[in-house]
């Protein structure tokens, strides 16, 4: 069960310093001061940005002001689905504490690159499929199913309007073993590897054959081939210890969407 | 689980190992008013143990179809809000590219009430699903699979 409140409390409070800035060649007239604005790990950027944009809309030119906006940073475009601490921490852009310089566009949306996922509909039904997708690997599917539409709703808007306990009160029963089981049956998590955008995604049961609990070490071993070995895990900006349980970690440092986000060092034997 | 894939003349296949158990395999159809290019995509989910049907839409002078116009190319009568459930946006599980999907949350459960007549669930899948993206199959998969079964 999810019961080390303050490990969820501190999790959920983790930001990030963003400092928007326009693109200048949308521009018209006198470039804008940069927008600076604390973002949580755990959002999403159409989800915060509502504000920037209508910042930067007095600025760009009549023909671009309803376009689907975008974000990069040093010319990567970053996905707008990715929850903003994955993005952070994959491109880990300056480790002294000042903020993440990032450019906001409102034209030539890359659709070849990202999923257009710039309304709160779309990014809502995607969301809701993260959970779903956590829930069959945890549990099935079987608990979220039984959930009515107004706990999905809940969960959204405890999101969305960073409600802590709003999300909790329902998140909890996500985050419990099903029935008189002691872990779930696979871990929801995405492996990623530096600097890159994508994952790997393996079925992780959070017990060995023996039945007793995995932790990070364990999964290492796993991870790692014969020419390439697993060393370390981060996430939320954290590097884990090696034995740090799976299913613990998977009740208490999963994003909102139910999956643990992991980059994993590896060394070349 | 492996995947078997028919082949035959009609299909463009290209199969595309990842490291992992991914397994592609694609297809392209022109679709009549607009003369759009469908890319279909079968991969297999992991999470969920079944095939997925991913697609991806090109206007003729390429441009990418948005959610809205493939909704509107394949489902129009469809209420949006169902809409959502059904058919959006996600990234290729294995190119990492803007695709549409098809959810998969009850693909297992259809898949089941086949029960073990189906030799080739992908063949099942493709048949069930694919009618609601204009994919339609060739009736001699039908004889395909018999001449299988046969040998």
């Amino acid at each position: 069960m999810a019961h080390d409140r303050e490990v969820l409390r501190m999790i959920w409070e983790g930001q990030i310093g963003i400092c928007f800035q326009a693109d200048s060649e949308e521009i018209v007239g006198l470039r804008p001061e940069p927008f600076y604005l604390m973002v949580s790990r755990l959002s999403y950027l159409p989800l915060v940005t509502d504000k920037v944009r209508k910042y930067f809309t007095r600025y760009i030119a009549a023909e671009h002001q309803e376009g689907a906006v975008w974000f990069d940073f040093n010319g990567t475009p970053l996905r707008l689905h990715y929850p903003i601490g994955v993005l952070y921490d994959l491109l880990h852009p300056n480790e002294d504490g000042t903020p993440w310089c990032i450019t906001i566009h409102f034209s030539k949306f890359p659709e070849e690159t990202l999923v257009k996922l710039n309304t709160k509909e779309l990014l809502e039904s995607h969301y809701l499929a993260c959970l779903k997708e956590a829930d069959v690997l945890k549990h099935r599917g079987l608990v979220i199913s039984a959930m009515q539409k107004k706990d999905h709703n809940q969960l959204w808007l405890g999101l969305i309007n960073d409600k802590f306990d709003q999300f909790w009160a329902i998140n909890r029963r996500l985050m419990e073993p099903y029935n008189d089981q002691e872990s779930f049956k696979n871990i929801p998590v995405r492996f990623y590897y530096d600097d890159d955008f994508t994952y790997m995604q393996k079925l992780i049961s959070p017990l060995n054959e023996a039945g007793q609990k995995k932790n990070l070490a364990d999964l290492m071993a796993e991870l790692s081939t014969p020419v390439r070995r697993a060393v370390g895990f981060r996430t939320h900006g954290i590097v884990l210890p090696e034995e740090t349980q799976l299913q613990w970690m998977s009740e208490h440092m999963s994003y909102p969407d139910n999956f643990l986000h992991l980059s994993v060092d590896y060394v070349t034997e | 689980m492996s995947l078997e894939l028919n082949d035959s003349w009609q299909l463009i296949e290209k199969d595309n190992q990842e490291p992992n158990t991914f397994l592609k395999y694609n297809q392209k159809v022109k679709c009549e008013d607009e003369l759009i290019n469908v890319e279909y995509h079968i991969v297999y989910s992991i999470s969920y143990q079944v095939p997925m049907l991913y697609l991806q839409a090109h206007r003729s002078d390429g441009g990418l179809l948005d959610i809205e116009a493939t909704w509107n190319l394949f489902m129009p009568d469809a209420p949006r809000s169902d809409l959502y459930q059904m058919l959006t946006p996600m990234e290729h599980p294995v190119l990492f590219r803007p695709f549409m999907t098809l959810h998969p949350c009850r693909t297992g459960e259809i898949l089941a009430q086949f029960g073990k007549q189906s030799k080739n669930r992908i063949l099942t899948f493709i048949s069930v699903y694919g009618p609601y993206v204009k994919l339609e199959l060739s009736n001699s998969y039908g004889l395909i699979k018999d001449d299988n079964q046969r040998k």
